[in-house]
């Protein structure tokens, strides 16, 4: 079942005046049911032009999107999108206004309409998916380090339990440990509960960890989508986009000129220690591998 | 004696805590920066770079020890402003840092500031603007740019200064990958023609192309060594949430199964010639 559908989205900032942008180009993209599925293009590409369309923010010039099966430019139904798709901005500092990091989060799950036990049950609960300690919610967000911030603008988006979830560079400002957590949290409640990703990354290390499909956009126009591990393996096509292959295609296809074949192609540096390994163990095999 | 010594900063047991808190971020660090040095700063969420930045940077003053900046201590008043002059801050949020209507006067800022020649603020804007790559969009104003063209826009206000020393607090968080070599690239020419570059990142293969790399962690400076030391210590670094290179966790992965590799694997060549000798 599609849960967005695009089509021939084209979007133009400032028409008619000598600033016009053409930020999107003639869009195609469905997004399934359930599926998780990367974002990725280079800065200006167009990528938080399309989000924005996806949650009603911003409306085509030309073309049309469907959310759940319905058009975007249904104004009354504009008006209902945020409590189905979540949008986490890309600088989501700007949206932080509260006095304590509680009232911040609460923010939205109360406009859900929610009692005030269901709303302190979501927030502790997200506090603990993004990996920060209870005691936080007391805090006032102007005192906290600049990826702490981040954390708690995503807790304010996963505390409205989305059908959908948009994150415009979520790792961003992120140490590694949390970056993990956190999307190992969204992956799991992705597949548990069937709701709808779209990651928004130009680290393609995470989308070959997360991600079903990779879509990749450039100058505005859609380069290609396809599942993660044949859109990853295509290192023309990223270079073109301005984009970089994961390190262990990279590696991969390093090794693969000086002669050194690898039996499949890694995505990850885990799936290329075992792949190496296998190889150093039987040393010898390193030829007649598919590449 | 200010352009004497190879030593361009220097801090003495800084301490530091915000007003009102009684548990101080940073207890007792000592560091050095050589005129030149590329250093990056690695740690946790929390662990204090943005404030070590800002008071290199002499925007906060240590509530303990001193820090020098060529010579002068950024806590006397009448200095302030030859520091300002030596030291340039890229903020980690770069809208914070973003001031005039349109892209060029942006950058022209600075320079202004400084009160040089106009001929001369016009030059530095032009080289500025070209080495981020932001000529063709010199007109615009900025908050009609893209997250990573803003952060290209906050680095080339930093050029047109031409400091001493230039601190960047997460300077390529939203850039792709060919933008971010871009701006190591800039950094790297920077350091090689004299500035000294502080970087901080959380992109630890971005980190070990520093000449050195300080870790922050637990209050203090957990090392301060060469990449290819400090990315070898896996074990400490996990211990922090951070992790090691790409090339540094596949040796690690790889000695984990049992393998035996030598140290200081932290690039991908060197994880190629390994591999290479191993394997042929
Ligand atoms: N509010 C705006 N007004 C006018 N032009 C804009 C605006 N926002 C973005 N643009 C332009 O539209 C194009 C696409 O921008 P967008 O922000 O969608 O890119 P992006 O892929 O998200 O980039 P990044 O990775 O740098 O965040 C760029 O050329 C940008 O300069
Ligand atoms: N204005 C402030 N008032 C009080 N405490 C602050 C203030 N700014 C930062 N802190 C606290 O100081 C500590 C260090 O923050 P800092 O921003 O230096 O961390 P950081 O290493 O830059 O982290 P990040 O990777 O998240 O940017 C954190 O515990 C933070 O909550
Ligand atoms: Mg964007
Ligand atoms: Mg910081």
């Amino acid at each position: 079942m599609p849960c967005i559908e695009v089509e021939g989205l084209t979007h133009v900032y400032f028409p008619g005046i000598p600033l016009e942008t053409v930020a999107l180009r003639d869009i195609e993209l469905t997004v399934y049911d359930g599926e998780f599925i990367a974002l990725a293009g280079a800065a200006g590409s167009g990528k938080s032009t399309l989000a924005q369309h996806l949650n009603g923010l911003l409306l085509p010039t030309a073309g049309c999107v469907r959310v759940l099966g319905r058009d975007i430019t249904d104004k009354e139904y504009r008006q209902q999108l945020w409590r189905q798709v979540g949008l986490v901005f890309q600088f989501p500092e700007r949206q932080i206004f509260s006095p304590t990091v509680f009232e911040d989060i609460a923010f939205g799950p109360r406009n859900m309409g929610w009692d005030s036990i269901t709303v302190n049950k979501r927030v502790k609960e997200t506090l603990a998916l993004v990996g920060l300690p209870e005691e936080i919610q007391d805090e006032d967000p102007r005192t906290l380090s600049g990826g702490m911030l981040r954390r708690v603008a995503i807790c304010g988006v996963l505390a409205m339990r989305p059908q959908v979830l948009i994150m415009d560079e979520p790792g961003a400002g992120l140490e590694p440990a949390a970056r993990q957590l956190i999307l190992t949290s969204i992956k799991e409640i992705q597949s548990q509960q069937g709701i709808t990703v779209i990651l928004i990354t130009h680290h393609l290390e995470d989308a070959a960890v997360f991600a079903d499909r990779v879509a990749v956009l450039h100058q505005g126009e859609l380069l290609s989508v396809g599942k993660t591990g044949e859109v990853l393996s295509q290192t023309r096509i990223l270079h073109k986009a301005g984009l970089k292959a994961p390190f262990a295609v990279e590696l991969a296809q390093r090794l693969n000129e000086l002669g050194i074949k690898l039996p499949t192609m890694p995505l990850t540096v885990e799936e290329a220690a075992r792949l190496l390994y296998g190889l150093i163990k039987t040393t010898g095999a390193g030829s007649g591998g598919v590449q | 004696m200010p352009g004497q010594s190879n030593l361009l900063i220097e801090l003495q047991s800084v301490s530091y805590a915000y007003p009102g808190s009684q548990f101080p971020v940073l207890q007792d660090i000592c560091l050095c920066v050589g005129r030149a040095e590329f250093i990056s700063v690695i740690g946790p969420n929390g662990s204090g770079k943005s404030t070590l930045a800002r008071i290199i940077s002499g925007l906060l003053l240590p509530t303990g020890g001193r820090v020098l900046v060529d010579g002068m201590d950024t806590g006397t008043p009448k200095t302030r402003k030859d520091i300002r002059r030596r030291v340039g801050l890229v903020l980690q949020n770069p809208d914070n840092q973003l001031v005039a209507a349109v892209v060029e006067e942006d950058v022209a800022f600075g320079p202004e500031n400084l009160c040089l020649p106009s001929a001369e603020v016009r030059r530095r804007v032009e080289d500025a603007l070209n080495a981020v790559g932001l000529s063709q969009v010199r007109g615009r104003p900025p908050h009609m740019l893209s997250g990573g063209e803003k952060q290209r826009l906050a680095i080339a206000g930093l050029l047109a200064l031409c400091p001493l020393c230039v601190v960047l607090d997460e300077p390529t968080s939203m850039l792709d990958p060919v933008g971010r070599q871009e701006v190591l690239q800039v950094l790297r020419h920077l350091s090689d023609s004299g500035t000294a570059v502080i970087l901080i990142t959380h992109h630890m293969d971005e980190a070990a192309g520093a000449d050195r790399v300080w870790v922050l962690g637990k209050g203090g400076v957990l090392a301060d060594d060469e990449p290819a030391a400090v990315f070898s210590r896996v074990k400490l670094l996990h211990e922090l949430g951070l992790t090691s290179t790409s090339a540094g966790d596949l040796a690690y992965r790889l000695s984990e199964r049992g393998l035996e590799l030598p140290t200081g694997i932290v690039i991908m060549e060197d994880m190629i010639k390994y591999l290479c000798r191993v394997l042929k």
